[in-house]
């Protein structure tokens, strides 16, 4: 057996082009530059003397006029340019007022429905996270956090609050209609975890709303390129999990057709037929680790999360 | 080379004097080029940015900070240098990447004469195992390789997720264990 490394670096070394004249040609080339711009240098700083000396002559009149447009121009292009920031500031003023009044007119219905019908059926939390949606949504623009996946996100999660709380009245119709949403994109990620818990899988808890995204910022910088919609499924599940601050992650690693056998069933079904199970580690502040699997084809898919229970 | 004698050399260029610049391109030359070709995996771009990188030695002598760990500030400049240009002409870089795999491939490219018969079979049967990668594996066994790079620069700079990194490297790693290869990492 060879050392890749060695030989590699080896066989490059072997085909080392000469680089030298051209390097050579360059160098001269920039000196040349360099001295053909002091000579400029030096004609400029003569004719800027010549022009001091001639400046209590009539002449110096004239002179002075391309100062006095150039001062024009700058006060114009200041004058537009605090224009442009008046207006920017009007819009963002105008945007937030409308984003704050719709975030107020849609939590009151879903608050009111989440206090009449508080533990009289499932749909509480839907109600609840309906009512939060806006709130977040509004606290992620005053930290003035504005990246495109969060904009991304905060689309999704309006549009979440609005299938829910669509007005008054209407709140419990949808609300079944939410509650088979969740339990879809439930079923598969922390349904063992949840049965550990007593709880049982028909018993949803509804959809565990925008905190689910405070993980996603993080994620994606531990994970760069992953695919925003699998950011939000893994963060569903650590905010389902009750994960702190995720740390660490581990490589990557392909599970072994014989060691998926010892895996859950949700994890099993959760791949298909030419799909690789690929499983990370996961470590947040608190030393708690989490057992990532995902299924890859072309890019990455979440398939399930699960928290690693220390046994003493 | 020496810190010591990396300053030397530095203080000839501030003087304009070549041969400053040269005994660094006689030390480093392969070091550079074999970072550059890590990154952008194409020869002809490889040369381009490493006498580029020379050049750019020269003009910015006055601002290396001397007796700070020369090696590393050179990598990293080189590196910059790559990533930047890969950057800047990603699809043709992709492009001409592939087209070298599919058309010509690394076998028939020239073996120095100065090897002997023993190496040149050895190199050949690298780049026999080398061009048994898909592109894509190979970019990133080049970038890791050569170019010393981490595998989160490197998802970084392909803007794929890092566990398709280090799973096409293991994918590659595995098909060169089996030419014969080995990976100390």
């Amino acid at each position: 057996m060879m050392n890749l490394e060695i030989e590699y670096k080896n066989l490059i070394d072997s085909e080392l082009p000469d680089l030298w004249s051209k390097i050579e040609a360059g160098v001269d080339a920039y000196e040349a530059s360099k001295k053909d711009n002091n000579d400029v240098q030096i004609i400029k700083t003569e004719s800027i003397e010549e022009k001091k000396t001639a400046d209590t002559s009539e002449e110096s009149v004239l002179n002075d006029k391309p100062v006095l447009i150039r001062k024009a121009k700058r006060k114009q292009t200041i004058m537009t340019i605090g224009k442009i920031v008046a207006a920017a500031a009007v819009l963002f003023i105008v945007v937030n007022s409308v984003r704050l009044f719709n975030g107020t007119k849609n939590m009151t219905p879903s608050a009111d429905y989440a206090n009449d019908t508080a533990m009289a059926d499932g749909s509480y939390a839907t109600a609840e996270s309906a009512a939060e949606a806006p709130a977040m949504a509004d606290e992620s623009d005053d930290n003035g956090i504005i990246m495109e996946s969060e904009e991304a996100v905060e689309a999704m999660v309006e549009e979440e609050a609005d299938d829910a709380v669509p007005g008054e009245g209407m709140a419990e119709a949808s609300a079944p209609e939410t509650d088979a949403k969740n339990s879809e994109t439930q079923t598969y990620n922390y349904k063992g975890e949840r049965e550990k818990q007593g709880i049982k899988a028909d018993e949803t808890e509804g959809i565990n709303g925008p905190d689910d995204y405070m993980y996603i910022n993080r994620l994606s910088e531990i994970m760069p390129g992953l695919e925003l919609a699998t950011l939000v499924d893994i963060s569903k599940s650590l905010y389902e999990l009750k994960a702190g601050n995720i740390v660490e992650v581990s490589e990557a690693t392909e599970v072994s057709e014989q060691d998926r056998k010892a895996l859950p069933d949700e994890v099993k079904t959760g791949i298909g037929n030419n799909e690789k199970l690929i499983h990370e580690t996961l470590t947040d502040d608190k030393g708690i680790t989490y057992d990532l699997y995902m299924a890859e084809s072309d890019e990455m898919r979440f398939v399930a999360l699960y928290k690693v229970e220390k046994t003493e | 080379m020496t810190e010591e004698a990396f300053g030397l050399c530095i203080r000839k260029i501030l003087a304009g004097d070549k041969s400053g610049l040269k005994e660094i391109y006689d030390a480093y030359l392969g070091y550079i080029y074999r970072i550059v070709y890590g990154v952008v995996g194409h020869k002809e771009d490889a040369e381009d940015i490493t006498g580029e990188f020379f050049i750019k030695l020269w003009q910015t002598a006055d601002k290396i900070n001397l007796g700070s760990g020369h090696k590393g500030y050179l990598a990293t400049v080189a590196r910059n240098m790559a990533i930047d240009h890969m950057r800047k002409h990603k699809r043709e870089v992709l492009d001409s990447f592939s087209a070298t795999e599919e058309d010509e491939g690394p076998v028939n490219e020239p073996v120095s004469e100065a090897n002997t018969e023993a190496e040149v079979i050895e190199n050949v049967a690298l780049k026999e195992a080398l061009s048994r990668l898909k592109p894509a594996e190979q970019q990133i066994v080049n970038m890791k390789i050569l170019g010393e790079m981490t595998f989160a620069e490197i998802a970084q700079i392909l803007n794929i997720p890092m566990g398709t990194v280090t799973w096409r490297y293991r994918e590659a790693i595995n098909k060169l264990r089996r030419c014969g290869y080995y990976d100390e990492s």
